[in-house]
C-alpha cells in the first residue's frame, strides 16, 4: 500500500469522524439523567400516572458534596399508556432519561387489583429495563409515596428499597422473590400463582420529602417490608404477613437463612422465646400425588443451624439437650407451616407454594386434565410435613451461665 | 594506474613524492590526514593515517618505535626489511599487505595506517584504529533490578566483545557487512552456526547485501528494511531490539540472528514474535512464578492501554446500561458541568499526555523539573478543579499512560499508543461495536504477520505441521 493511499484512508477516517460523531444513539452522561425508581398508579385524568425517581448525580457523590440538595427528584406524568407517560416526562424534566438503571418498579395496589398484565408488556419489551429489576406492590399508600422517602444514607430511595428487599430476603426470607423475570416465569407456568413482594410505609410521608427529615435520628417515614401480595391470575387478591410469607418461601425452597424463636410452654402466647435457633443451608422437597380428587402432599424440610439464645436452661453438655431443641424446632415449624398452608387454602384458595407446578413437572399427563381446577383442588389438599433439623453448634457457650447450687 | 611510478617487471614501485601528491589529490586538504616521512630501517618511508581514527600515543608506542628496526645494525635488503616488519615487529597488530593504492586509501579511511617504502611495490597496512567510546554503562531503556547491569555501547567492537565473553563457544559467528554507500558502516550478523535455520540466514544476508541506503547511523534504519514486505503495512514490529547483552544472548540461544550496527547501542534480533515484546530478561532470573506473573501482567497492561479509554467512551456515551448503577452515578456526578462530550474530553487529555511525553523525552535535562511541575498541573487535580475534565477521565488517561510503558520494548509501546487513538475514534463514532471492530481488525492484522517465515503469533496459534521449525 503506497503512502499516498494510506494517508488518503486516514483522511477519509477523519472525514467519517466529522460526519458521524454524535451518532443517533449517543447519549452524553452530562446531558441525561438516571432513573432509579418507577412507580405506577392510576391517574386522575388519564389511565396511568407514572412517577420517576431521577437522580441528581452531583448530590450522590460524596467527594464533591453537592450543594446540600436531595439526591433525587420526583417527576410524575399521566398518560394513557406507560410508554406515553415515559416519553412525555420531558414536559417537566430538562434531560433525557436513562431507564436502564431502574432498581425498583412499585405498583400501586389499586392498579394491581385491576390486573397487572395490561402494563407488564411495556416493561418486558423494553430492552433497557433489566430483567432483574424488582417489581413490588405498595401496600396502603400511593405508589409514588415510596419514592418520596428520603433516607439518611444520602442515596436514592430506589436503591435503598432494593437493598432492603434483597437483604431481608437473604437473612430472614420474609418477602418473595419478585424480579421482573420471576413475574414472567410465574405468569407462564402452570400450577402456581404470582406472589410479589409488598412494601408499606410507616410514618409521615409529607414530612419525609424534605432533606431535613433525615437530620433527625428518627426518620419521619420508613419503608417497611410487608410480606407478599398474592395474585389470582394477574389481579391482586390479598396480602400475606411476613411470617406467612416466610413459611411459603420455606415450603418452596427459597429460604436460605432464617431464625426461629421457639416459644416456651409457660405463659401461652406472651411466653418469652425459650430458645432461638438460626438456620442456614435450608432445603425443602415436595412430593405431590393425587388420591382420587384430593392432592396428597408431603413436604420435607431440612436445615443446619446453631443455637443463638437460650432462655431456659437446657443442658447442652449431652446429646439429649440438642435432641430436645431439635424436636422443639420440628414441632414448631410443622405447626407454623401447617397453619400457613391452611390459612392460604381458606383465605385465598390459590396455590402460592407451587405444589401444582411440581405436579405439572413430574406428572405432566396426570396434571393435564386437572390443570384448570387445580386451585380448587389445592384448597382441599392434605399436607403432611416432615421436617428434620440438625443443630451443628451451640456457638460460644455450651451452657447457659448458671450456678450449679451446692448442697442437697 | 599511475604513470609517475616506475614500472618494473609488472609491478609498480612507489615513489614517495608521487604518493604524497596522490594523497593530497584524493583527500584534499582534510585536516586529519597525517602523511609523515619516516625512516624504515635504512630506507626512506612514508607513514599515512587519519589522526581522527587513532591516537598519537598509540602511533608512537606501537608504530614509530618499531619502524626504525634499531636492533638491526647492518643494513638489510628492502624485501627483508618489509618481511621483518610484517612478521616480527608488527606481528601483534592486525596487518595486511596491499599493492593497489585505491584499496590502501579505503583502508586508511577505516582507521588503518599505511607504510610505504621508497621504491618498493608493496604497502604494509596496519590496523591502528583506537577510538574513544563511551564506557559500558547501565542500559537506559531496559532496566532490571536483578541481573547483569551492562549495556551495549555505540562501538560495535565493544558490543561484539560483550556477546563473545558470554558465549565461550566456537560456533558463535560475526559476519561482517558494509552498509551505506556514503558511510560504509560496519554491520555484523551474529548467530550460532548450525543452530540457525539456513533459509533465515540466507534471507537476512540478501536483505543486508541488497540494501540501497546511503547512510546508516542507527540500527532503527535497517529495522524498517528487515520487516518482511509485501503484506500491507506492518502494524506491529517484527524486529526485536535490545540494549542488554544478556537479552540478546538468550535470543541467540533461541536460534535467532542478532544484527549489530556500528554506532548504535541497540542490537536487532530477527525473527521476532509477538511474545518477545513482552519478555524481560529479568523474568528468567526470578522465581518462575513471579516471572510468569509479571509477564501476564504485561499482557494485561497491553490490553488495558489499548482499550481502556475507548471502553470508557463507548460505555459512558452509548451503553450506560453496562455500568453498575453506583459507579454510573459516581461518573455522572463527575461529568456534571464538564463542557465537552466524553470523547473530546478523552482525546484532549490523551493528546496532552502525548505532548507531555514528547516534551519529557526531548527537553534538555536542566529544564526537567519544570516539565514535571507543569505536567502535574495540566494532567491532574488542577485540570479537574478548573472544570475542564473529570476525575474519572484523569484516572482513565493515567492508567492508560502507565500501562503503555509497561511493555519492555519501547517501540512496541509506541505503536500501541498509536492504535489507541484509532480505538478512541472508533468508539466515539459507533460505541462498543466500533471497539470490537477495531480489535478484530488488529487481530486479523496480527495473525497475518510473518517474521522471516515464522508466524508472528507462533506461541498462541495452532500447531501447524507445515511450519515445523
Amino acid at each position: 500500500m503506497s503512502v499516498v493511499r494510506f494517508a488518503g484512508i486516514i483522511l477519509l477516517c477523519f472525514a467519517l469522524l466529522a460526519a458521524c460523531t454524535g451518532c443517533w444513539d449517543q447519549t452524553e452522561l452530562n446531558q441525561s439523567s438516571l432513573v432509579t425508581g418507577m412507580a405506577l398508579e392510576p391517574g386522575n385524568h388519564s389511565k396511568y400516572k407514572v412517577t420517576f425517581e431521577v437522580v441528581n448525580a452531583l448530590e450522590t457523590d460524596p467527594t464533591k458534596g453537592g450543594k446540600g440538595g436531595t439526591p433525587t427528584a420526583i417527576y410524575s406524568k399521566e398518560g394513557n399508556s406507560i410508554a406515553e407517560a415515559t416519553q412525555r416526562i420531558n414536559e417537566s424534566l430538562e434531560r433525557m432519561i436513562l431507564i436502564s438503571h431502574i432498581r425498583v418498579i412499585i405498583i400501586d395496589e389499586r392498579l394491581a387489583r385491576e390486573g397487572i398484565d395490561q402494563f407488564m408488556d411495556v416493561l418486558q419489551r423494553n430492552r433497557y429495563v433489566r430483567e432483574d429489576v424488582l417489581v413490588l406492590v405498595g401496600k396502603g399508600s400511593p405508589a409514588s409515596d415510596f419514592l418520596r422517602t428520603v433516607y439518611a444514607r444520602g442515596q436514592y430511595a430506589g436503591y435503598k428499597i432494593q437493598m432492603q428487599v434483597e437483604t431481608y430476603r437473604k437473612v430472614y426470607g420474609g418477602i418473595p422473590r419478585s424480579h421482573l423475570y420471576d413475574v414472567a416465569q410465574v405468569l407462564l407456568t402452570e400450577g402456581r400463582v404470582l406472589m410479589l413482594g409488598a412494601i408499606s410505609i410507616s410514618g409521615n410521608v409529607e414530612k419525609s420529602e424534605s432533606i431535613d427529615s433525615i437530620k433527625t435520628i428518627y426518620p419521619a417515614a420508613v419503608v417497611k417490608m410487608a410480606g407478599a401480595a398474592v395474585f389470582r391470575g394477574d389481579k391482586l387478591i390479598g396480602y400475606l404477613s411476613n411470617e406467612h410469607t416466610r413459611m411459603v418461601m420455606l415450603a418452596s425452597d427459597y429460604v436460605y437463612n432464617t431464625l426461629f424463636a421457639l416459644p416456651g410452654s409457660v405463659n401461652g402466647s406472651k411466653s418469652p422465646g425459650a430458645v432461638a435457633v438460626q438456620f442456614y443451608h435450608m432445603h425443602s422437597h415436595m412430593h405431590v400425588r393425587m388420591d382420587g380428587k384430593t392432592p396428597k402432599i408431603r413436604l420435607n424440610v431440612e436445615g443446619d443451624g446453631k443455637i443463638t439464645s437460650l432462655d431456659q436452661n437446657i443442658k447442652l453438655t449431652t446429646i439429649k439437650g440438642y435432641d430436645k431443641i431439635e424436636e422443639m424446632t420440628r414441632e414448631y415449624v410443622n405447626k407454623e407451616l401447617q397453619k400457613t398452608i391452611s390459612y392460604v387454602q381458606q383465605n385465598f384458595g390459590v396455590d402460592v407454594f407451587g405444589f401444582g407446578q411440581h405436579y405439572y413437572r413430574y406428572h405432566f399427563r396426570k396434571f393435564k386434565p386437572i390443570a384448570r381446577e387445580w386451585d380448587s383442588l389445592f384448597s382441599k389438599a392434605e399436607v403432611e410435613i416432615d421436617s428434620n433439623f440438625t443443630l451443628r453448634r451451640p456457638d460460644l457457650k455450651t451452657q447457659k451461665l448458671e450456678k450449679d447450687g451446692i448442697g442437697p | 594506474m599511475n604513470t609517475d611510478n616506475m614500472s618494473f617487471a609488472g609491478e609498480e614501485f612507489y615513489r614517495l613524492e608521487s604518493v604524497k601528491k596522490q594523497f593530497s589529490s584524493v583527500f584534499g586538504n582534510t585536516a586529519d590526514l597525517a602523511v609523515v616521512s619516516v625512516d624504515v630501517g635504512h630506507y626512506k618511508g612514508l607513514l599515512c593515517y587519519l589522526t581522527t581514527m587513532t591516537n598519537t600515543d598509540f602511533i608512537i608506542e606501537h608504530v614509530l618505535k618499531e619502524l626504525t628496526l634499531s636492533e638491526h645494525k647492518e643494513p638489510v635488503s628492502m624485501d627483508e626489511t618489509f618481511h621483518l616488519l610484517e612478521t616480527v615487529h608488527y606481528a601483534a597488530l592486525k596487518h595486511e599487505t596491499l599493492v593497489d593504492l585505491d584499496k590502501v586509501m579505503d583502508k586508511i579511511v577505516l582507521g588503518n595506517a599505511a607504510i610505504f617504502i621508497d621504491g618498493f611495490p608493496k604497502v604494509l597496512v596496519l590496523e591502528v584504529r583506537t577510538l574513544n567510546s563511551r564506557s559500558i554503562d547501565e542500559p537506559t531503556t531496559q532496566n532490571v533490578v536483578r541481573g547483569p547491569k551492562e549495556g551495549f555501547t555505540e562501538s560495535a567492537d565493544t558490543n561484539m566483545s560483550l556477546i563473545r565473553r558470554r558465549f565461550n563457544n566456537v560456533k558463535l559467528r560475526f559476519e561482517k557487512f558494509e552498509l551505506g554507500y556514503m558511510t560504509h558502516t560496519a554491520v555484523y550478523m551474529t548467530y550460532l552456526d548450525g543452530e540457525v535455520e539456513d533459509h533465515i540466514l540466507k534471507q537476512v544476508r540478501e536483505k543486508l547485501n541488497g540494501s540501497q541506503i546511503d547512510s546508516l547511523f542507527d540500527s532503527a534504519r535497517i529495522e524498517e528494511m528487515l520487516h518482511s514486505k509485501g503484506k500491507g503495512i506492518q502494524l506491529f514490529p517484527t524486529v526485536y531490539s535490545g540494549e542488554r547483552p544478556d537479552a540478546i544472548c538468550s535470543c541467540l540461544i533461541d536460534k535467532r540472528i542478532a544484527i549489530i550496527v556500528d554506532g548504535s547501542p541497540f542490537v536487532l534480533v530477527v525473527p521476532a514474535l509477538f511474545t518477545d515484546f513482552f519478555k524481560s530478561p529479568e523474568d528468567e532470573y526470578q522465581w518462575v512464578v513471579i516471572g510468569t506473573f509479571s509477564r501476564v501482567l504485561r499482557y494485561f497492561a497491553f490490553i488495558l492501554s489499548l482499550i481502556v479509554p475507548a471502553l470508557y467512551i463507548a460505555v459512558t456515551s452509548y451503553h450506560q446500561e453496562l455500568v453498575p448503577t453506583i459507579l454510573l452515578t459516581s461518573i455522572a456526578a463527575q461529568r456534571e458541568g464538564i463542557p465537552f462530550p466524553a470523547s473530546i474530553e478523552i482525546l484532549l487529555m490523551e493528546i496532552t499526555f502525548e505532548i507531555l511525553r514528547e516534551a519529557g523525552t526531548r527537553m534538555p535535562r536542566l529544564v526537567g523539573p519544570t516539565i514535571s511541575i507543569v505536567g502535574a498541573l495540566v494532567l491532574g487535580e488542577a485540570a479537574v478543579q478548573a472544570g475542564v475534565v473529570s476525575n474519572i477521565n484523569v484516572i482513565v488517561v493515567s492508567l492508560t499512560a502507565i500501562s503503555g510503558f509497561v511493555a519492555p520494548i519501547y517501540t512496541f509501546g509506541s505503536k500501541v499508543r498509536f492504535f489507541r487513538f484509532g480505538m478512541i475514534i472508533l468508539a466515539s463514532i459507533i460505541g462498543l461495536y466500533g471497539l470490537v471492530l477495531g480489535c478484530a481488525f488488529l487481530m486479523v492484522q496480527i495473525t497475518r504477520i510473518e517474521s522471516f517465515g515464522v508466524p508472528y503469533l507462533s506461541l498462541f496459534s495452532r500447531w501447524d505441521k507445515r511450519r515445523v521449525t
